[in-house]
C-alpha cells in the first residue's frame, strides 16, 4: 500500500516533488555552505590575525632576574616553538661627521640575537644594505645623511662615544611592537617608538653595551621575544585569545617579580575576535534572509500542491480511511520530498563550496554543519506537508476540504496590522540604533566577553518580514479593489475578457499576493545582498588604498625619490593616472611626524580622497581651502588637542634643508585630518607639495601613486621593472594592502560568500518567480481545459496567464528592488563599524541586479509559456486526467 | 441562421470512428457510425455506461477528432468555427470554472465570443430560464451538483448556439426537476430554433425528444429504439 502511494506520487506528481525536493535542497544547500564559510572565515580570521604579529610575547626581564629561570618559565607556560634575546640601550645620540656634522637627540640601540631576522620576519623593510652589522632606522639615516659604509658615532651612556659602521638602512614597520614600554597597565597612553635607533647583532651590542649595563643598569633592557606554537591554537579568534590570555596569565603568575611580558599575540586576538563577532553578525545578517526565504520558498511549492492534497485527503477519508493512514501517507510524501531535498542540498554544498571556497565542505566541523541542514531539510519537509494535513484532517470537514478556492477571510496579521506594527518597529528600532552611534559589537579591550547588540538587526529583520507581509496586503487590496483599474489596464490585451480574467484573479487573491510577496523578499533578498557586497567591497578597497596609498604606489626616500621617475610612470600601460606626492618628516614642537607634500588638485585623480577622511566630512572642501592656501596644513586631532590650535593659526614645523638641518617653516592651521592614503594611524600633517618644496629648497616627491585601468599586479610588475634599479624603492598593491590590513574585517575576503549568496538570490528570484508560479498554473491546468474545451483560443487563454505572471512578476520585482535597496542601506548603517572608512553610500551593482531581474523574466516566461501549453493539449484528455 | 444555412445539415458523419489505444491494444470507443443532424432536431442519445455516447458527442462537438471516415459541419463551417457560438457543449463532469462567480461562469461563452454589451443581463435571463437567478453570485464550490449541472446548461445556451450537446444534464437531480429541466431546454431550442442532442439514461427524458439514438459497444444506430440499459 505504501509502496502503491509512493509510485502512485512519483508518477503523478513527479514534477510537483521534483520542486518541492528542489526548494528543500536550496534551503539546505545554503545553511550548510553559510556554515561552511563561516568555519573557513573564522579560520582565517585567526589565522591572519596570527602571522600579523611581529613578536608573539615580548618578556621583559628585570634587573637581576635568573635568565634561564624565566626562559623555563617561558616553555613551562606557553608552547613556544623559538625563543631569542632582544637587548635595548638607551643612547643620548647619534653623530655622522662628513665636511660638516650631523647630529640627533636620544635614541636607542637594539641588539638581536642570532637568527631573530630569520624567526621574526615581519616588520622589517631593508631599504639598502645587509642586516651584517649596524642598520640605521630609515628616519635616523635621513637624519644623519648616512647610509651603507658610513660610520657613525653613538653617545653612550654615562660611556665614551662608540663608533659603528653603517652596513644597512631598515624601516621598521614594527616598531610600535618592538619599542613598546612593557608593563604598563592596560589602556595606558601608547608610548612613540623612538625618532632615532639602530640595529646591531647581539655579540656587538654587549660589546659596546655592557659596560653601559654595568654602570647604569636603568638605561639597559634585556627582553625574551618568543613565537608561540601557532598549530595549538584554536581557528575561533575567541578562543585562541582566551587561550593566549591564559596562557600569559600563567607565565605571569611563574615570573612574578623577575619578568614583565607584553602578550602582543593576546592583544592582536582581542581585537580579531571583535572583528570575528561582526563577521559572524555579518554572516548570519547575509544569510539568514537567504535560509528563511528557501524555508518559505519550500512551502510556497508544498503548499500549491496543497489543495490537491486536501482533495485526496477528501476523498480517503470519504472512502473510510482512518487518521492514521492519512497521516501515514502525507509523512511519506513528506519523507520522501525530505529526504530527496536533504541528499541533493548536501551534494550541493559540497559542489558550491569546492567551487567557491576551494576545499571540501567534509571535514569534522563541516559534516556537522552538513548532517544539521540536512535534518532540517527533513524536518522542513515535515513541518510542509505532515502539519498541514493533521490540520485539515482535525478541523475541516470533507466538503470544506474539497473547496478549492478556499477561507474568504482575512488572516490574523492582516486583522492584527502585523506588517505595519513590523515596519513601525523598524523605524524604532533603526532609530535608537542611529541614536547610539551604530555600537552593535562590544568588545572591550582586554575583557574576554565579547557582545553584540543583537537588538540593532531587529531593525533590517522587522524591515524584511513587514516589508513582505505588507507586499501581500497591497497586493491583495489591488487584485481585490482594485480590480477594474487591473481590468482597463489588460483590456488592451485581454479585450472583452478582461473582466473574467480580474475576477478570477481576485478570487485567487491570496495565492497571487504570495507569489507578489515570495518574489518580492527573493528580489530583496538578492538586491540587499548585493547592494552589502558591493558596498563591501567598494569600501575594502578604500580601505585597502587608505593603506597603499592607490592601486599601485611607488615609495622610494628623499635620496632615490620615486617621483623622478613620474613621467615614464605614467606612461606606463595600463596607468590612468599618477601622481607624485612628498613624504617628509616634520618636528611638530618635539613630536617628529609623517608630513605628506599633496598637490589638492590633482590628488584625487589618482587615489580616493573621501569625505570619512576629515573631520568636517568634506573633502572637495578641504582640498580646495588647501589649494587657495599655499601655507595651509591639516593636522591630527590630537595635535590641535596638544597645542591647543585654533583655525588659522600659525604652526612652525621643522623641515630638513637641502643641508639636512631642520628649519622652522610657518604653516597656517586649516583643517583636521584624521587618515589619509598611505599614512601612520597617528598624528600627521598633509600641506601643499609647492609650498614645501619652495619653504625647504628641496623639490623631491618621494612617492608617486597610480591608479590603474589595467591589471594591477601587470602594472605594479611594470613599475618594478623600471625602478628596480633605484635603491630602497618599493613598489606595493592593493593586494599587498589587504595582508597589511592584517584583521581588520573588511580584509576578509567575502568573495566565497558573495558568489554563494548572490548564486542563490538568483536562484531564489527563478524559483520565487518561476517555480512557485508554474506550480500555481498547473494547478489550474483543468480549469484552463475547460476554457479550451469551451473553445478559448490560445489568444484567449494568454490573458489569464500573463497578466497573473506579470503581477507576479513586476509586482515583486518593485517592491523587492525597494525593499531590498532600503534593507541594504540599513544594514551598511547598522554594521558601520565593519567600514573604516564608512561608506559614503551604497553601491548599487547595477549588472548583478540586470541580471536577477532577466534570471526572473525569463523564469517567469517560461512558467507562463509551458501553462499556455495546455492549449494545444487535447483538452478531453486533460479533463479526464484530472478528473 | 439563414435560409441557405437552414437548408444545409449542421453535422453530417459518414463512417465516423474513434478509436483508442489503452494498454497497447486498441480499443474502438465509436465503431464506423453515419448520422445527419440538422437544423431543429432534438436527439436523446442512449446507452450503457462506456458504450461511446460520451466520444460521440466530443466527436460532433468538434472537441474530439474522428480517427476514421468524414464529420463535417456544412452550416456551421470547419471545426475551429465551431466553439465557441455555434455549438455549445455542456459535460458530464463538473466543468465550471472555480474561481468565477455563477454569473461569470454563464457570461464565459459571451467573454469568448466577444461580446462587449450587456454580457451579464443575458447571462441573468439563461440563469432566470432554470431558476438560478438567486444563485448569480455564489462560486461553484457553494453549489450541489443539480445545480452546478443546470448552470452549465445556462452557460450552455446563453451564446445562442444552433447545436446545444449535453451529456446527462440531469444525471444528478431528481425526475421531477430533471422533467422541468429538459422542459425548459426543449422550450427554449424550440424557440430559438437551436438543435438539442442529448445523452441520458433517463427514459423519461429520452421519450421527451423526438428522435432517439442508440449506442452499444461503439454502435450507432439513429432508428428510434427504446432503451437498453
Amino acid at each position: 500500500m505504501n509502496t502503491a502511494w509512493i509510485g502512485g506520487l512519483l508518477k503523478t506528481r513527479g514534477g510537483r516533488i521534483g520542486g518541492a525536493i528542489a526548494g528543500i535542497a536550496l534551503t539546505v544547500a545554503l545553511l550548510a555552505s553559510l556554515g561552511v564559510f563561516m568555519r573557513d572565515s573564522g579560520a582565517s580570521m585567526t589565522q591572519r590575525a596570527i602571522t600579523s604579529v611581529p613578536v608573539d610575547w615580548q618578556v621583559e626581564l628585570v634587573p637581576g632576574a635568573d635568565t634561564a629561570k624565566v626562559t623555563a618559565a617561558i616553555k613551562d607556560a606557553a608552547p613556544v616553538s623559538t625563543m631569542v634575546t632582544a637587548a635595548y640601550a638607551d643612547v643620548a645620540g647619534f653623530e655622522f661627521k662628513t665636511d660638516s656634522i650631523q647630529a640627533t637627540g636620544a635614541g636607542k640601540a637594539l641588539g638581536l640575537g642570532d637568527g631573530y631576522r630569520q624567526s621574526f620576519t615581519r616588520g622589517f623593510r631593508l631599504l639598502t644594505g645587509s642586516y651584517d652589522g649596524a642598520v640605521l632606522l630609515q628616519q635616523t639615516a635621513a637624519n644623519l645623511h648616512a647610509g651603507p659604509g658610513d660610520s657613525i658615532t653613538l653617545h653612550r651612556v654615562g660611556q665614551p662615544d662608540a663608533q659603528v659602521k653603517v652596513t644597512g638602512v631598515v624601516d621598521l614597520t614594527s616598531a610600535d611592537t618592538l619599542f613598546q614600554a612593557v608593563g604598563v597597565p592596560a589602556g595606558a597612553k601608547p608610548q612613540a617608538p623612538p625618532d632615532n635607533a639602530v640595529i646591531l647583532p647581539l655579540a656587538e651590542w654587549q660589546s659596546l653595551f655592557g659596560t653601559q649595563a654595568q654602570s647604569r643598569p636603568d638605561s639597559i633592557r634585556t627582553q625574551l621575544h618568543a613565537v608561540l606554537d601557532h598549530s595549538a591554537l584554536s581557528n575561533d579568534p575567541n578562543a585562541a585569545y582566551v587561550d593566549v590570555t591564559g596562557m600569559g596569565h600563567n607565565l605571569e603568575a611563574r615570573v612574578a617579580g623577575s619578568a614583565l611580558l607584553a602578550n602582543n599575540l593576546g592583544a592582536t586576538l582581542d581585537a580579531a575576535r571583535g572583528d570575528a563577532l561582526y563577521a559572524r553578525v555579518l554572516f548570519l545578517f547575509l544569510g539568514a534572509p537567504g535560509i528563511a526565504l528557501g524555508i518559505l520558498l519550500t512551502l510556497a511549492v508544498t503548499a500549491s500542491g496543497a489543495d490537491r492534497r486536501r482533495r485526496e485527503q477528501a476523498l480517503l477519508r470519504l472512502r473510510g480511511a482512518p487518521m492514521t493512514t492519512i497521516l501515514r501517507f502525507a509523512a511519506l510524501e513528506a519523507l520522501l520530498t525530505g529526504l530527496g531535498g536533504a541528499a541533493l542540498g548536501v551534494v550541493l554544498a559540497e559542489l558550491l563550496s569546492r567551487l567557491s571556497l576551494g576545499n571540501t565542505a567534509f571535514t569534522s566541523q563541516g559534516a556537522l554543519w552538513l548532517a544539521g541542514s540536512a535534518l532540517a531539510g527533513i524536518l522542513l519537509a515535515l513541518a510542509a506537508i505532515e502539519v498541514p494535513s493533521w490540520q485539515t484532517a482535525r478541523t475541516l470537514s470533507i466538503v470544506q476540504s474539497r473547496q478549492t478556492v478556499g477561507s474568504r477571510a482575512a488572516p490574523l496579521w492582516q486583522t492584527l496590522y502585523l506588517d505595519v506594527f513590523l515596519l513601525v518597529l523598524s523605524g524604532l528600532v533603526f532609530w535608537r540604533t542611529a541614536a547610539t552611534g551604530y555600537q552593535v559589537v562590544l568588545a572591550p579591550e582586554g575583557v574576554a566577553a565579547t557582545s553584540v547588540d543583537y537588538t540593532a538587526f531587529l531593525a533590517p529583520i522587522c524591515l524584511w518580514i513587514g516589508a513582505g507581509l505588507l507586499t501581500m496586503r497591497l497586493s491583495e487590496l489591488l487584485l481585490d479593489k482594485g480590480r477594474g483599474f487591473i481590468a482597463a489596464m489588460i483590456a488592451p490585451l485581454a479585450g472583452s475578457l478582461s473582466g473574467p480574467v480580474t475576477a478570477s484573479l481576485a478570487r485567487q487573491r491570496r495565492r497571487v499576493a504570495g507569489g507578489v510577496a515570495l518574489t518580492a523578499l527573493a528580489f530583496a533578498f538578492a538586491d540587499s545582498t548585493a547592494i552589502f557586497n558591493t558596498t563591501y567591497q567598494g569600501q575594502a578597497r578604500v580601505d585597502a588604498e587608505l593603506t597603499n596609498g592607490a592601486d599601485v604606489t611607488v615609495t622610494g626616500s628623499t635620496g632615490a625619490p620615486a617621483g623622478n621617475q613620474l613621467p615614464q610612470l605614467a606612461a606606463l600601460p595600463g596607468v590612468a593616472n599618477a601622481q607624485a606626492i612628498q613624504h617628509r618628516f616634520a618636528y611638530v614642537g618635539t613630536d617628529l611626524q609623517d608630513l605628506y607634500g599633496i598637490d589638492p588638485n590633482t590628488i584625487g585623480k589618482a587615489t580616493e580622497m573621501a569625505n570619512a577622511y576629515f573631520q568636517n566630512g568634506d573633502a572637495a572642501a578641504t582640498l580646495a581651502k588647501l589649494a587657495e592656501m599655499p601655507s595651509a596644513a591639516l593636522v591630527s586631532d590630537e595635535t590641535v588637542n596638544d597645542y591647543q590650535l585654533k583655525l588659522g593659526d600659525t604652526i612652525n614645523l621643522r623641515l630638513q634643508g637641502p643641508d639636512h638641518q631642520y628649519h622652522a617653516i610657518p604653516f597656517t592651521f586649516a583643517g583636521i585630518v584624521g587618515e589619509f592614503p598611505t599614512a601612520p594611524r597617528d598624528s600627521f600633517i598633509v600641506a601643499n607639495a609647492d609650498y614645501v618644496a619652495k619653504m625647504t629648497a628641496v623639490d623631491s616627491r618621494e612617492v608617486v601613486l597610480l591608479r590603474t585601468n589595467g591589471d594591477m599586479a601587470t602594472v605594479k610588475a611594470a613599475a618594478q621593472r623600471l625602478v628596480k634599479d633605484l635603491p630602497g624603492i618599493q613598489v606595493t598593491s592593493l593586494a599587498d594592502a589587504t595582508h597589511i590590513i592584517g584583521s581588520s574585517l573588511t580584509a576578509v575576503d567575502l568573495g566565497g560568500l558573495t558568489r554563494l549568496e548572490l548564486g542563490f538570490a538568483v536562484l531564489m528570484v527563478a524559483g520565487a518567480g518561476g517555480l512557485v508560479l508554474a506550480l500555481g498554473l498547473a494547478d489550474r491546468r483543468r480549469s484552463f481545459a475547460i476554457l479550451a474545451a469551451l473553445g478559448a483560443k490560445a489568444r484567449q487563454l494568454a490573458p489569464f496567464v500573463w497578466v497573473e505572471g506579470t503581477l507576479v512578476f513586476a509586482g515583486g520585482a518593485v517592491l523587492g528592488l525597494a525593499t531590498g535597496t532600503l534593507i541594504a542601506t540599513i544594514l551598511v548603517k547598522v554594521l558601520q563599524g565593519v567600514f573604516d572608512p564608512p561608506p559614503e553610500t551604497i553601491s548599487v551593482p547595477w549588472a548583478y541586479l540586470g541580471t536577477a531581474i532577466a534570471v526572473g523574466l525569463v523564469a517567469m516566461t517560461i512558467a507562463v509559456l509551458n501553462a499556455l501549453r495546455e492549449v494545444q493539449i487535447d483538452p478531453l484528455q486533460r479533463l479526464k486526467e484530472l478528473q | 441562421m439563414n435560409t441557405t444555412q437552414e437548408s444545409q445539415a449542421l453535422v453530417v458523419g459518414k463512417n465516423v470512428s474513434r478509436s483508442f489505444e489503452q494498454g497497447g491494444t486498441g480499443v474502438q470507443a465509436v465503431a464506423p457510425a453515419s448520422f445527419e443532424i440538422a437544423f431543429g432536431d432534438r436527439i436523446a442519445i442512449a446507452g450503457r455506461s462506456g458504450s461511446g455516447k460520451s466520444t460521440l458527442l466530443h466527436l460532433i462537438s468538434g472537441i474530439d477528432i474522428p480517427s476514421a471516415g468524414d464529420l463535417s459541419w456544412p452550416a456551421l463551417g470547419t471545426r475551429e468555427d465551431l466553439r465557441p457560438g455555434r455549438i455549445a457543449v455542456m459535460f458530464q463532469s463538473p466543468s465550471l470554472l472555480p474561481t468565477l462567480s455563477v454569473l461569470e461562469n454563464v457570461a464565459l461563452p459571451l467573454a469568448l465570443l466577444g461580446v462587449a454589451v450587456d454580457r451579464d443581463g443575458k447571462a441573468l435571463e439563461a440563469l432566470g430560464l432554470f431558476g438560478l437567478e438567486d444563485l448569480a453570485g455564489k462560486l461553484p464550490e457553494e453549489l450541489s451538483g443539480g445545480q452546478a449541472q443546470r448552470v452549465a446548461l445556462a452557460r450552455a445556451i446563453v451564446g445562442q448556439p444552433d447545436l446545444v450537446i449535453a451529456d446527462e444534464p440531469t444525471g444528478q437531480v431528481d425526475r421531477a426537476t430533471g422533467t422541468a429541466v429538459m422542459e425548459t431546454l426543449i422550450s427554449w431550442a424550440e424557440a430559438s430554433g437551436a438543435a438539442l442532442l442529448i445523452a441520458t439514461h433517463d427514459q423519461a427524458i429520452a421519450d421527451r425528444l423526438p428522435h432517439g439514438w442508440q449506442m452499444d459497444h461503439g454502435r450507432l444506430s439513429t432508428a428510434r429504439q427504446e432503451m437498453a440499459l
